[in-house]
């Protein structure tokens, strides 16, 4: 065994023992140590040649590990539950009309646009005699007037002519 | 810097589809992974994986600012895995063990021989359930202790003193190679 190897560099390792480090190498390698105790091991393993080894074939086990267990799904798959989430997540209509709102210069050019047609009908109108806009109306003379109808019944006979209204 | 997954998360819910794809990337390989190790079967793998990923997504109880993602995303597929097992172990339980009495055993892969990867994949399936699920919860879904701890619903030490319990033993099998499979032909 290597027994012997475990008691030599005592001046690199002071701190921790061949044993308290082995004890802490999972965890070391786990990454799951405080930060006191990391730096212990790590000082440990950079003078201790056999357990920097141990640690190495360790780490060689657990990365080989996660090496032949990762996988790809199939691209099919992605497309199913980008497609599903889409439905779900994506962005509905009235959330691109917003962002689109949200940006102001498109937004304004959309306002000044949509406004040029109302300013030029309502600048139309307001000319006298264009295209749309009121009549004139003529003004009448009071002496021309006819004179008003109160009272009319059409199953009332005429008035003659030479009887005053 | 790149965004956390848990900023993925909340910009996914904002309607960002980008957040879906940078999430999905950093996690398909090692979510199917896990499924594909503890499922054997492929289709149902890639139906669980669908399954798992869609309903975390969608589930809005979700609160990133509870607990890590990972975490979160593990824990559902851990949880949906022992379930589809539990499911397929009462529907084909009395069929498979009748076949497997009768049906003359399967002859040596050689992929169980020959490579690493199958080597390795050997000496995960060698282990116990409790074991393999330490260490692909551990390597794969890069959980700490505290986050496998509170998945299980044991103490943190003891999580600890399993894990390293499992690195040992998968060690030991990838040193020596996993046990022969017992011959379960009918005399």
């Amino acid at each position: 065994m290597t027994e012997d190897t475990h008691t030599h560099e005592p001046a690199a390792t002071a701190e921790l023992d061949c044993e308290r480090c082995d004890a802490r190498l999972i965890d070391f390698a786990y990454a799951e140590l405080e930060d006191g105790e990391r730096v212990a091991v790590a000082r440990h393993l950079a003078g201790c040649s056999r357990c920097a080894l141990e640690f190495c074939r360790l780490k060689a086990d657990l990365d080989g590990v996660l090496e032949a267990a990762v996988e790809a799904p199939p691209q099919a798959v992605r497309r199913r539950i980008r497609a599903e989430v889409e439905r779900s997540f994506g962005p509905r209509w009235w959330h691109q009309v917003a962002a689109f709102w949200s940006r102001p210069i498109p937004a304004y050019g959309v306002v000044v646009a949509s406004l040029i047609p109302v300013v030029l009908w309502v600048a139309t109108s307001l000319r006298p005699g264009s295209y749309g806009g009121a009549a004139p109306v003529a003004e009448v003379e009071p002496s021309t007037r006819p004179p008003a109808l109160t009272d009319y019944d059409s199953m009332v006979p005429l008035l003659p002519e030479d009887r005053p209204l | 810097m790149s965004p956390t997954d848990e900023e993925l998360v909340r910009a996914l819910r904002g309607g960002h589809m980008d957040a879906f794809d940078a999430l999905y990337d950093r996690y398909e390989r090692r979510l199917y992974g896990y499924i594909r190790r503890i499922v054997k079967d492929p289709c149902a793998a890639e139906d669980l994986f669908q399954e798992v990923f869609l309903t975390v997504l969608r589930d809005r109880t979700y609160d990133p600012a509870r607990g890590r993602f990972a975490a979160w995303l593990f824990m559902v597929a851990r949880n949906r895995c022992l379930a589809d097992m539990r499911r397929r172990r009462t529907r084909e339980g009395l069929k498979g063990e009748v076949e497997a009495r009768w049906r003359p055993p399967a002859p040596e892969s050689p992929e169980r021989l020959v490579g690493d990867a199958s080597r390795v994949h050997a000496a995960i399936a060698a282990l116990p359930e409790g074991q393999r699920q330490l260490i692909l919860l551990k390597q794969l879904g890069e959980l700490t202790y505290r986050e496998i701890a509170g998945l299980l619903g044991v103490a943190e030490g003891t999580i600890k003193s399993r894990l390293h319990a499992a690195t040992a033993a998968l060690r030991r099998l990838l040193a020596d190679g996993p046990p022969p499979t017992k011959k379960t032909q009918g005399t």
